[in-house]
């Protein structure tokens, strides 16, 4: 089991080595975007603890994923691999437990630590032949499988919007929108396989605005139901709604031409620097989106044209 | 038509394709054949430009990446990806409408189940039928027989024949030696990073029978031995 585990921390900072971010670096900064996300969450936002609460379940199911469990059954006997899972829940929901209980939320922490043996020790998974209808078919496959995979959050953060206009609560129902969009973000966060860029008999130019073209139109679908919503029932702040709108289809923009300007690569620390000062300050986002519009073109060409 | 000049390629500083040149001509079929690692996977990869690659490669239509139909060895799919989401990928890409598909299903394959789901053939299968959608001239079918049952696999020498007849040129990598004999018109033998042995449909069994005596046999016997 010890064995297990040192595996699982060597995997761990091997990811962040792949990452290229050193140890040193890579542990504190970490803690520091925990630290700083528990504390927004729990003290920041009205529903923040319950958000919080979703937050922390993700590792849980995460780990619980079938293929991965398949496999630890196949390696480990059946009161090995209990154990194994059991400790594995406790130690990711631990973090959860300790903020959640530090800001008196003692019911949700309590919450939290059941779940952890109750999602280690039971089978969730949805068998089903058919798979779950998306409406992002006839384009996939980013919005198609980050739909199928993140269907439930999606739900949630209509429902934090819709509890956020019934309450009424502005501000719950526009950090529902920025969610909807990170959530959205976070659909293009993987390169796929070359094969799947090399399909296509587009320029790179045309690619780019195809994906672009696909995501913005995908993303305006799933965004548009919240910003109406707000703007009808909060007439006077429809400014706010429209900046927080066209913010998250410029940051939709520049996942793209970002990811494919490191294709096949994922997106380097530098690259994610650039990123995160554009969230830190949108006007850069005006010479930060050309500025990666132009290295993707590059990067796509010369992944096929160049080898002949 | 596709010709390829003096095509090297190396990983590590091994060399793998050693200045390959051949020309392959338009509505013929031909097979390639080699031992694992003789290096037929690189070869195509570089045909197709998933690799770079030192010499030159030109083709008829041109640019030969967009006319092109590349089975994998082990197609990829996407998790939670149907086979018709899959099949409509593949055409978007080539700007060809997706209508009817349930009617070109020529495999029956499930395709409203996760392709990932799909048994081996069955993923070859979905990755087969997308490609021939796609309306291609040239095809590249990497071990294109591998995990596939019987039916489907006198479906897939038929259709070999049908685009053959279509004029469509078809590169087919196989270890099944007599599929290749039914579907080629000629095969080559990649050997030390060199296609070798020639061998035009008459010599076939000839050539069968070579590469049994010179390959399996002696292996085999001096293994027992």
């Amino acid at each position: 089991m010890r064995f297990y585990f040192q595996l699982q921390y060597q995997l761990f900072n091997r990811h962040l080595k792949e990452f290229g971010i050193p140890f040193f670096i890579g542990y504190p900064l970490i803690l520091f975007a925990f630290g700083l996300i528990s504390y927004l969450l729990c003290t920041k936002l009205d529903l923040g603890p319950y958000l919080y609460l979703i937050v922390g379940l993700w590792p849980l199911i995460k780990a619980g994923e079938k293929e991965r469990n398949t496999f630890l059954k196949i390696q480990f006997v059946k009161g090995f691999y209990r154990k194994i899972r059991l400790l594995e829940n406790l130690f990711l929901v631990s973090p959860f437990v300790i903020v959640l209980s530090l800001f008196g939320h003692y019911e949700l922490a309590l919450i939290q630590l059941i779940s952890a043996p109750i999602l280690a020790l039971s089978n969730l998974h949805i068998k089903s032949l058919k798979s779950l209808p998306t409406p992002f078919y006839h384009h996939p496959f980013e919005f198609a499988v980050g739909f199928r995979k993140t269907f439930l959050l999606i739900f949630l953060i209509y429902g934090l919007a819709v509890v956020g206009i019934i309450t009424p609560n502005f501000n719950l129902g526009i950090a529902a929108l920025v969610l909807l969009f990170l959530l959205c973000l976070f659909f293009y966060n993987e390169p796929e396989e070359v094969y799947f860029q090399w399909i296509f008999s587009k320029t790179p130019q045309q690619f780019l605005m195809y994906k672009i073209r696909i995501a913005l139109f995908y993303a305006l679908c799933l965004s548009l139901p919240i910003s109406l919503g707000l703007i009808v029932y909060f007439p006077d702040k429809w400014m706010i709604v429209a900046a927080v709108e066209i913010l998250g289809l410029l940051c939709m923009v520049l996942i793209i031409v970002s990811k494919y300007s490191a294709y096949p690569n994922p997106i380097s620390v530098a690259q994610g620097t650039i990123i995160a000062l554009g969230f830190w300050f949108p006007p850069l986002l005006l010479l930060i989106i050309p500025h990666f519009y132009v290295k993707a073109t590059k990067r796509l060409n010369s992944l096929y044209h160049d080898s002949h | 038509m596709i010709r390829i000049d003096n095509l090297k390629k190396s990983y590590n500083k091994k060399d793998i394709l050693k200045g390959i040149t051949v020309q392959f001509e338009t509505g013929k079929v031909y097979g390639i054949v080699g031992e694992n690692g003789a290096g037929k996977t690189t070869l195509f990869k570089c045909i197709a430009s998933l690799e770079k690659f030192e010499g030159s490669i030109s083709s008829q239509p041109s640019p030969l990446k967009d006319h092109l139909g590349y089975l994998p060895t082990e197609p990829y799919f996407f998790p939670r990806i149907t086979g018709k989401e899959y099949i409509q990928l593949l055409l978007n890409a080539r700007g060809i409408s997706h209508k009817n598909l349930k009617q070109k299903n020529l495999f029956d394959l499930p395709l409203n189940q996760y392709a990932l789901e799909y048994s081996t053939g069955m993923k070859k299968k979905l990755a087969l039928q997308a490609i021939l959608l796609q309306k291609n001239n040239l095809f590249i079918l990497d071990e294109p027989y591998n995990g596939v049952d019987i039916q489907s696999n006198i479906i897939i020498s038929e259709i070999i024949q049908k685009l053959k007849e279509a004029g469509k040129t078809i590169l087919i990598s196989s270890h099944i030696f007599s599929t290749l004999k039914e579907s080629c018109d000629e095969i080559y033998l990649l050997q030390d990073g060199q296609l070798k042995n020639r061998t035009k449909k008459a010599d076939f069994d000839t050539f069968e029978k070579e590469l049994h005596d010179s390959i399996i046999s002696i292996k085999v016997d001096d293994f027992i031995s």
